[in-house]
């Protein structure tokens, strides 16, 4: 015996029976969820790469040697790693530049091929005594500080705390290991001074590449908090002016931060700009397909108010059939760009030259279930207009001597 | 049963307007078996689009068992049709997508009635000798099978009246008389049929009365 059919049924045999059109059109809010929600999902994480990075740059500026201004900011914003110095008695010089609040010594040293090292990094020591950038982010993750000798390690650094690491011939035990951070620090390894004037003495001795001559005393920047109140351009022009010859450079980790966020900013507009254009031209789309396929199935309907539907019934069913499709359409797509986004989002972070870190688990559902949402409404959205309508072509297709 | 007074329906064509019924009055009782026959154009479909409300008249009214149904909302129009009618529209009326069982049912389901009178349906199709098609879907069946289909529909609810728009049009001589038949055995029931034909097919030795439309104006 025959099952009875509701409205919901009927809406659900006229589409598998009209598969190839059904498939057409749920393809098409797929491809729709799909861009919507991979672009959203760029966007969030851009920008958390962003916050996150200027949440571990605490620093007003830097100071580095000449010509390495973008080594400094290669190495902290990509991870692409560099060993350059300031010589022992400049940095000391320096530290004494008018306008100056805090300082504190960093020494940066590319770590060797395999042979001497366990992984391709960017070795960073800091002195634990007048530092005020590292150990801020690094106390949440040791209360205790971290012990002399030992590293921490990048999040993209293989390893597990209490394992112990190759670098420069010499072994170190992993303190704890970063968060992801979406930027340059996903692929340091921290230490303290000290510590890391041994391995640059190791580095020496391995003739590793822009060696200075000895280990002693040596930085490769100054972290640098400027006084407040006073304008950062005179700081600027007082290390530039009183170390010509010497020839150092400044780096305003906040300027970096902000021309990231700006590029990041017009993206992120052309972006968005892009997504709202491809969702009203999706809808605009749709509305013609749906008023064509409507246009076609006139007749069908007609049928239904011969037996007696009325108009309403006729508009519900248009409304549940797109709704249908729209909604295994945004399922289809949403799953997935999640898909993809969660299997490559290393691949993604590491092809975009900008910080890029997955935002926290709630942002990133947010944003899955808008992306949905929007791709989800879009069926019924463009449907709406045919559904207004269908009553009366329906009516007059019935009247007229149809095929 | 059925009482029609003075209907007058105009059209539009281009910027002058003509008539497509033109004072049309028709009585028709229960077991009454009517015939509308006339020239293409002469208003047949316009009068029982009408009378089954899905075309409204200028004027005139459509008494149906005593109520006035010209003038309702849709909503209220439509639930007459599917109680009262058993319409059957010019041309093919058969669903695609649904099976000649669900086809025949749907009339019921459509206001949520849970039975949909599959027994009473699978009679009707036996007694046309087409049981065999109940779970088939229509692109399989002949135009004389999808004719009893919509015939079968149309019989489902045990309506007050019938209406056919041509239900004979396409069909050779032989299924053209078996159509008429089962018109002829539903007024026998006590139903009202009001039915258009444009030949003679199939109504060879059937007992109903015989009208003629011409110009929008039975004569
Ligand atoms: N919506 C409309 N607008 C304008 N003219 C119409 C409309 N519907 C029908 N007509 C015209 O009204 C007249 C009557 O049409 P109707 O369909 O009632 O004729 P009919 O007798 O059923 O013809 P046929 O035997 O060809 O089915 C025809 O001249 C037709 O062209
Ligand atoms: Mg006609």
């Amino acid at each position: 015996m025959s099952k009875s059919l509701t409205l919901n049924k009927i809406a659900l045999r006229n589409i598998t029976r009209r598969y190839a059109r059904s498939l057409f059109l749920g393809g098409l809010v797929a491809l729709l969820a799909f861009v919507l929600t991979g672009g959203s999902l760029l966007v969030s994480s851009l920008r958390s790469g962003t916050e996150s990075m200027a949440a571990r740059l605490g620093a007003d500026a830097l100071i580095v040697p000449a010509g390495y201004e973008r080594s400094a900011e290669g190495a902290l914003l990509r991870g692409e790693p560099s060993s350059f110095y300031l010589e022992p008695d400049l940095a000391e010089r320096l530290s004494q530049v008018e306008g100056i609040a805090q300082v504190s010594p960093q020494l940066f040293i590319a770590s060797m091929n395999s042979e001497h090292c366990d992984a391709i990094v960017q070795f960073i020591g800091f002195d634990p005594d007048t530092d005020f950038v590292v150990k801020p982010w690094l106390s949440q993750l040791l209360s205790g500080g971290l012990p002399k000798g030992q590293i921490v390690i990048g999040s993209r650094i293989d390893g597990k705390p209490g394992q112990e690491l190759n670098f420069f011939g010499r072994k170190y035990t992993v303190a704890a290991k970063l968060e992801e951070t979406g930027m340059g620090f996903d692929t340091s390894v921290f230490t303290d001074l000290e510590t890391s004037r041994i391995a640059l003495a190791d580095y020496i001795s391995f003739g590793g590449e822009n060696a200075p001559p000895d280990a002693d005393g040596v930085a490769s920047v100054l972290t640098v908090n400027i006084r407040q109140g006073y304008d950062s351009n005179q700081f600027s022009r007082n290390v530039n002016y009183g170390f010509r010859k010497e020839g150092v450079g400044v780096v305003f980790p906040k300027t970096m931060i902000s021309n990231v966020s700006g590029n990041l900013a017009s993206l992120i507009g052309v972006t968005v700009a892009l997504m709202v254009l491809l969702w009203v031209l999706a809808a605009g789309v749709l509305t013609v397909l749906f008023s064509v396929t409507v246009n076609e199935r006139k007749r069908e309907f007609g049928v239904y108010r011969a037996l007696g539907a009325p108009q309403r019934y006729l508009s519900r069913l248009i409304l549940t059939e797109s709704l249908a499709v729209s909604a295994a359409g945004a399922v289809i797509g949403t799953a997935l760009i999640t898909l993809v986004y969660f299997l490559f989002s290393d691949l993604i972070g590491l092809s975009i030259d900008a910080p890029y870190l997955r935002p926290a688990g709630g942002v990133t559902a947010l944003v899955i279930t808008g992306g949905f949402a929007l791709s989800l409404v879009i069926g019924p959205l463009a449907a709406a207009y045919s559904a207004g309508k269908i009553g009366r072509i329906a009516t007059y297709a019935i009247m007229r001597e149809g095929e | 049963m059925l009482n029609v007074q003075n209907l007058t329906k105009r059209y539009k064509r281009g910027d002058s307007s003509f008539a497509a019924l033109d004072d049309v009055s028709l009585t028709l009782g229960g077991g009454e078996f009517a015939v509308i026959s006339g020239h293409s154009g002469s208003g047949k479909s316009t009068l029982l689009n009408i009378i089954a409300g899905l075309l409204p008249a200028d004027s005139g009214v459509v008494e149906l068992d005593g109520k006035v149904i010209t003038g309702l909302a849709d909503n209220e129009i439509s639930r007459i049709r599917n109680g009262q009618i058993g319409f059957i529209p010019q041309g093919h009326s058969v669903l695609a997508n649904l099976t000649v069982l669900e086809n025949i049912c749907l009339p019921r389901w459509l206001y949520g009635n849970a039975d949909g009178g599959g027994d009473y349906a699978l009679s009707l199709l036996d007694g046309m000798g087409a049981a065999n098609l109940a779970h088939q879907y229509p692109a399989q069946l002949s135009g004389g099978e999808l004719r009893r289909v919509s015939v079968a529909r149309a019989l489902l609810g045990k309506p007050k009246l019938i209406i056919a728009d041509e239900p004979t049009s396409d069909l050779d001589a032989g299924n053209a008389a078996a159509v008429m038949g089962l018109f002829a055995a539903a007024a026998k029931g006590g139903a009202a049929v009001l039915v258009v034909a444009h030949s003679e097919a199939g109504l060879d030795g059937v007992d109903c009365r015989r009208l003629q439309m011409s110009g929008g104006s039975l004569v």
